[in-house]
């Protein structure tokens, strides 16, 4: 039996004795609050656990705790009492000290015979329970009614959740952006590139009422927004393409799980069908070779191949574990926002996630793995089962020629080895392997272009040995066996367990997934419409979008976010409806940059909400590297739109065990392709990227930072690339018009969706003619107003 | 306008424990601004939490797993059991083959200074200063195998994605230096370590706090430091005026988004660093002596001399936290510490361009009295097994990673000097007195910076993250 200080009371009733009645009335309510979090299994400060009575009894390094009958004899007691009066006791140390009505009820219950029934084990209560705002079942909201709305304000619904917090705290929104700044706000946040010239021009020129609207849904179906969406998910997903640690070996395979994320997107598919395929798509009702690649996403995270081949078994085994808590990790905060791996060595100190529910749940992905061989990836063919055996039937007599072939390829390699005293025998025989290998060589390349397949890197599945719970998460201190399930205080009636150690285990994935997007899941959907949220405004209603939990941020909008998850269930979980609700309102449209006329309002806003968590105007958002990167291809008339396939490799490789990663910088149509295309390799990132902020790729990221550095401008102002960009934008405006202030006026048209004033135009003008107009184009490569939406 | 730094959530995070906290947000906006423009020097001595032994930091990280038994930690013992079993240890657990036979220390041993510490004839220049140095002869790591235990090292942590020593640091304490990055990376001249830059990775720390890599012998040191030879000096100086210009005017058309400001600021100290960066990397103004101190002008050890003599250049100049590799990535030929398959061999090269240049570096602070405020640091990973890898008899003559006992050793600022701490047992294979965790290490090193190691925080995905995790003591008895 586990106990806090909340189900106390509860115990009262069943226990008898007066004694016991006094130690759970009043003695392990006082234990839990003030010694427990210092003095329990897992953490025993001076070796002392009060967890349960044995431990008290057995005590620490200065001796047992409690002397039972004998208070004044007992540390328990004698460290609890002040020295003198007035003095503070020397425990607890970092909380309040006992009242003496506490300490007096401490020593009777000792000098009584501390009574402890003996299955009543104390625990520190974590901070938050089942009642954790996150963990209630989501709200069925109405919008507010808001009287004296603003015009425009009153149509969505999204306006009446925002409109009525700024009118409680007395402010106004700002007024709708111009078109011009719309279309490009639009077109950045959705498909990650400024709009066309033209598009500007239809757009402001477009006299129907539902224009947003329309260039809305224009912009949601480019298959450029699946590519600009991706790249969020593929954050949150931690998608590497090289496997870190001390090798760092490429993951060529890897992208095809990029490519289901852009395509899962790009046809909205339903999120919570995403959610399944992505945890299970191997062990689903129908299988496909696209729910296959969507398993990538277990395996998307780092592994220590090294570690896992040693013959260290204690290495081995702690690697495993830590690569199951990064799974465990990735899965609880990407889909829950909740950070299940923090109960892998004790109870969740803030989350009501007991250590049993780590191990239950890395019961459901202990089947999983990268690979069991170093330099070997867990690859599979991306075919359905009724493809697959189709597969298998078709190529059968080539592949049992190979596997001859490669047999008899062994065979000569041990007679060579075991001739190695006769030289001319060991020629004979190289000469009779070169020739084969030149065979089987062939072979394996007609098998290849004959039967192509798509092959992804979805690690490998087997079943795996009944799960143990490691007491304090060290494996050499192996507890209880567990089984398969859900976080406790989540359960939902309709999806169990078989609770038997050898559930299959796809069907342990298959079940949690069910759970995960079933629509009583309290934190799929707010999870994932509060990312959503963020993507559009920089901010999300809860500004710590993975992590729900107790440390986490509380919601800006409770009422608005509730809606927004019921809204995304009765929408079927659409993506894309989330993106018209949110884009399509007053709030979203409004403006960024102050007016005269508006100055006063913000001034007052900013000092009432300096961080705009209220919406009061839409944020400033710099651009992310990728965004940037790509824009300047744009512009510059060479970015190459090939869309999916292996990821584009700006670099050379040595191998020396460890793969090194060398860049280069190359003006070649393969090296242009989109920044969502390049190899996402963690020893090689681009120094201009990163300067800007693209994190890691092993990481789950779910929220950039930008930042503002020396090195970020030296990065913009002397990357080759950005350089080269520069003139050839430069290049291209001189070629399609003479005239330096007609160029001028493209530029900006091009880059800031707008027309440039006078003296704007005259200071530019004047230093395209004096030092060439790439010049002009680097600034603006360089410039805020690029490099920002507003 | 009262001045917020949005962009900058983790320094307030941090300046909170700095008592600003009444003040307001812009106290503390305005606090972290005085102390980036060098007004708030004063708080490198007066730390975070508590006075400041130290101001900057010198970190020599020697990777590969330098072998305890051939180094710092002379036992015996082990000469006497030399060629029989290890026996009464438990399991022996060995990274890549079977545990051989013991073999005793293959450097002579001898006492050495004032302080009678025993260190191997490995290093002849280094055994000059230990009366300034307090080695560790207790440390244990948490993995056996090279990249966690470096990212261990480096970040406290075995994964990567976590920030390293010097980003906490610099995230910590920030910049002395107008014109340098706070925390610089000198890799070692012959290649980078395994997970390269996931060692002085910022994390989830702001980028700003990235261990800056720099190549001191090449012509451009750091990425992106020079305008591109294509591009004339009169158009970038019409290029940069043009610039400052519209991001000014932007900047002034959104007082309400500080970034745009500090956007600006940003180029002026791009343009500076422009000119500090090739003044450190210029050795002409050092005397002969100091050149020859170091050994720059040796063929052999030059290219390593180069980066020790830069990281004192750096660190007069304000740099907080430099890190110099003495060793690069694991694999053949071994360029680290990796004694898999001649230990003696692999040592000797290796300490010819540690010995030296790092005693020169001790003695030239020491010299320049910036020994009372500088921390220097010597790390590796792990250690290596006092048997022999494998057991093929007199062939074996490499050893094995080992986790559970190495040395690592600092000197200078608030460093109980010419001492010793810690005590493996009689082979120096398990640690039987005072053994100090990476943590211990780490929470050490803060705390001769001021900064109390459970008080300096970040929040990320949902945990007040620490470089110590959730452990780590201060080592008390090597404090000076």
């Amino acid at each position: 039996m586990m106990i806090d200080a909340v189900i106390l009371s509860c115990l009262y009733a069943i226990s008898s004795s007066p004694v016991e009645k006094n130690f759970h009335e009043e003695v392990a309510p006082v234990l839990v609050r003030s010694c427990i979090e210092c003095h329990n299994g897992s953490n025993a400060k001076g070796g002392l656990s009060l967890e349960t009575l044995a431990s008290a009894l057995k005590g620490g390094e200065e001796g047992p705790a409690i002397v039972a009958g004998k208070a004044k004899e007992s540390l328990l007691y004698q460290k609890i009492v002040p020295a003198k009066e007035g003095l503070k006791p020397q425990m607890p140390r970092k909380k309040a000290a006992l009242t003496p009505e506490e300490v007096k009820k401490i020593q009777e219950w000792i000098d009584k015979g501390a009574s402890w029934p003996k299955e009543v084990v104390l625990k520190e209560k974590s901070k938050a329970d089942g009642n954790f705002w996150s963990l209630r079942p989501v709200r069925k909201e109405v919008p507010p009614v808001v009287k004296e709305a603003p015009v425009g304000w009153g149509k969505n619904p999204v306006d009446a959740f925002i409109l009525a917090k700024l009118q409680e705290k007395g402010l106004r929104p700002s007024p709708p952006a111009d078109r011009r700044t719309l279309l490009r706000r639009m077109s950045l946040d959705l498909t990650g590139l400024p709009p066309g010239l033209e598009d500007v021009q239809a757009f402001v020129e477009d006299p129907s009422a539902d224009a947003s609207e329309r260039w809305l849904e224009k912009l949601l179906s480019s298959p450029s927004y699946g590519e600009r969406w991706a790249r969020h998910w593929l954050d949150v997903a931690r998608f590497s393409e090289s496997d870190g640690f001390e090798e760092d070996m490429q993951r060529p395979q890897a992208y095809t799980f990029r490519d289901y994320v852009i395509a899962s997107l790009n046809a909205d598919k339903p999120y919570n069908q995403f959610v399944l395929e992505q945890i299970a798509g191997d062990a689903q009702e129908q299988v496909t070779g696209e729910t296959i690649a969507a398993t990538g996403f277990l395996v998307a995270g780092p592994w220590d191949a090294v570690q896992r081949v040693t013959p260290s078994k204690f290495g081995r085994l702690q690697s495993r574990e830590e690569q199951l808590e990064e799974i465990v990790g990735g899965v609880g905060m990407a889909f829950l926002g909740l950070t299940v791996q923090c109960a892998r060595c004790h109870d969740h100190k803030f989350d009501p996630i007991p250590q049993r529910d780590y191990y239950q749940i890395k019961a459901v992905f202990e089947g999983v793995d990268h690979s069991q061989k170093a330099k070997v990836h867990g690859v599979r063919r991306l075919l359905s089962p009724a493809q697959e055996q189709e597969w298998q039937k078709q190529t059968e007599p080539i592949r049992r020629q190979i596997s001859a072939m490669e047999s008899k390829d062994a065979g000569l390699q041990k007679q060579m080895k075991d001739s190695s005293a006769d030289a001319n025998r060991v020629d004979q025989l190289k000469r009779e392997r070169d020739a084969l290998r030149e065979q089987l060589e062939k072979q394996r390349q007609h098998l290849e272009k004959q039967y192509p397949v798509e092959v992804g890197f979805v690690g490998i599945r087997e079943q795996p040995q009944p799960t143990v719970m490691f007491t304090r998460g060290d494996i050499r201190q192996p507890g209880e066996k567990v089984t398969a399930n859900v976080l406790s205080v989540a359960r939902i009636p309709q999806i169990s367990f078989s609770q038997k150690e050898d559930q299959p285990e796809g069907e342990r994935r298959l079940q949690f997934a069910k759970w995960l997007a079933h629509p009583d899941n309290p934190l799929t959907a707010r999870v994932m419409v509060n990312r959503i949220w963020q993507y559009h405004f920089g901010v999300g209603l809860v500004d710590t979008p993975s992590d729900f939990g107790f440390n986490g941020g509380r919601p800006s909008h409770p009422e608005l976010l509730d809606w927004l998850a019921g809204e995304f269930r009765r929408s079927g979980y659409s993506i894309k409806h989330m993106h018209r609700l949110i884009m399509g309102s007053a709030t979203y449209q409004q403006a960024c940059i102050p007016q005269v006329s508006t100055m006063p309002d913000y001034q007052k806003a900013y000092r009432v909400d300096a961080d705009n968590r209220l919406l009061w105007r839409f944020p400033s958002l710099r651009l992310e590297g990728e965004v940037v990167r790509d824009a300047m291809l744009l512009l510059a008339g060479n970015l190459n739109g090939e869309m999916g396939g292996p990821s584009f490799k700006p670099y050379t490789v040595t191998q020396l065990n460890t793969y090194f990663y060398h860049l280069f910088d190359r003006d070649d149509p393969i090296y242009n392709r989109k920044s969502i295309y390049r190899m996402q390799v963690i020893t090689g990132r681009s120094p201009l990227l990163d300067a800007l902020d693209c994190p890691s790729p092993s990481v789950t990221i779910p929220k950039r930072t930008p930042t503002t550095t020396a090195l970020q401008a030296l990065a913009l102002m002397n990357d080759s690339f950005v350089v080269r960009q520069a003139m050839k934008l430069a290049q291209k405006l001189e070629d399609q018009q003479p005239d330096v202030q007609l160029q001028v006026q493209r530029l900006y048209e091009m880059a800031y969706s707008r027309r440039p004033n006078e003296s704007e135009s005259a200071r530019a003008v004047e230093v395209a003619r004096q030092h060439g107009l790439a010049t002009v184009c680097w600034v603006v490569f360089n410039s805020s107003e690029f490099l920002y939406n507003h | 306008m009262p001045f917020q730094n949005p962009v900058q959530f983790g320094n307030l995070e941090r300046r909170s424990f700095l008592g600003c906290a009444s003040g307001g947000l812009t106290a503390m906006a305005f606090a972290w601004l005085m102390q980036r423009d060098g007004a708030l020097g004063a708080m490198a001595t007066r730390g975070m939490h508590f006075p400041a032994r130290a101001k900057r930091v010198i970190h020599v990280f020697s990777p590969g797993g330098v072998s305890q038994v051939d180094t710092f930690d002379y036992k015996p013992q082990l000469e006497k059991l030399d060629g029989t079993s290890l026996t009464n240890k438990g399991e022996l657990d060995t990274f890549f083959a079977s545990p051989g036979l013991l073999k005793k220390s293959v450097f002579p041993f001898r006492q050495r200074g004032n302080s009678g510490a025993w260190v191997s004839d490995l290093f002849p220049h280094l055994s000059n200063c230990v009366d300034d140095i307090c080695f560790i002869r207790s440390m244990v790591a948490k993995s056996p195998s090279h990249s966690p235990a470096c990212f261990q090292m480096n970040t406290g942590f075995t994964l990567q994605g976590f920030p390293s020593l010097g980003g906490w640091i610099s995230y910590g304490l920030g910049s002395l230096s107008e014109n340098l990055p706070t925390f610089v990376v000198l890799p070692d001249p012959r290649g980078l370590v395994n997970g390269g830059t996931a060692n002085w990775s910022n994390g989830f720390l702001p980028a700003e706090h990235q261990g800056t890599m720099m190549r001191g012998s090449d012509e451009n040191p750091i990425a992106n430091l020079h305008t591109p030879k294509n591009i004339s000096a009169d158009s970038r100086r019409a290029g940069l005026r043009l610039l400052a210009n519209w991001n000014q005017a932007y900047a002034n058309s959104d007082p309400f988004d500080s970034s745009l400001g500090a956007r600006l600021k940003a180029y002026e100290l791009s343009a500076r660093m422009q000119s500090s960066i090739p003044e450190v990397i210029d050795f002409r103004d050092e005397p002969a002596h100091v050149r020859k101190l170091y050994g720059l002008d040796d063929p052999v050890i030059g290219a390593s001399a180069r980066n020790f003599l830069l990281a004192r250049r750096l660190s007069e100049r304000g740099v907080r936290f430099v890190q110099i590799y003495n060793g690069g990535a694991l694999g053949s030929p071994r360029i680290n510490w990796d004694g898999h398959e001649d230990v003696r061999d692999n040592h000797l090269k290796q300490a010819l361009l540690l010995d030296q240049p790092c005693a020169a570096l001790l003695k030239d602070l020491k010299q320049r009295g910036m020994l009372e405020d500088t921390l220097v640091i010597w790390s590796t990973e792990f250690g290596r097994t006092p048997f022999s890898q494998g057991n093929r008899g007199p062939a074996s003559l490499g050893r094995d990673h080992h986790q559970h006992a190495f040395t690592c050793w600092l000197a200078g600022a608030g460093v109980k000097a010419g001492n010793v701490w810690g005590e493996t047992d009689e082979v120096g294979y398990k640690v039987v007195s005072n053994p100090v965790t990476i943590y211990d290490f780490h929470a050490t090193i803060l705390n001769l910076l001021g900064i109390h190691h459970e008080k300096l925080t970040y929040y990320h995905n949902g945990i007040h993250r620490r470089l110590t995790d959730v452990h780590g003591q201060v080592i008390r008895g090597i404090l000076a």
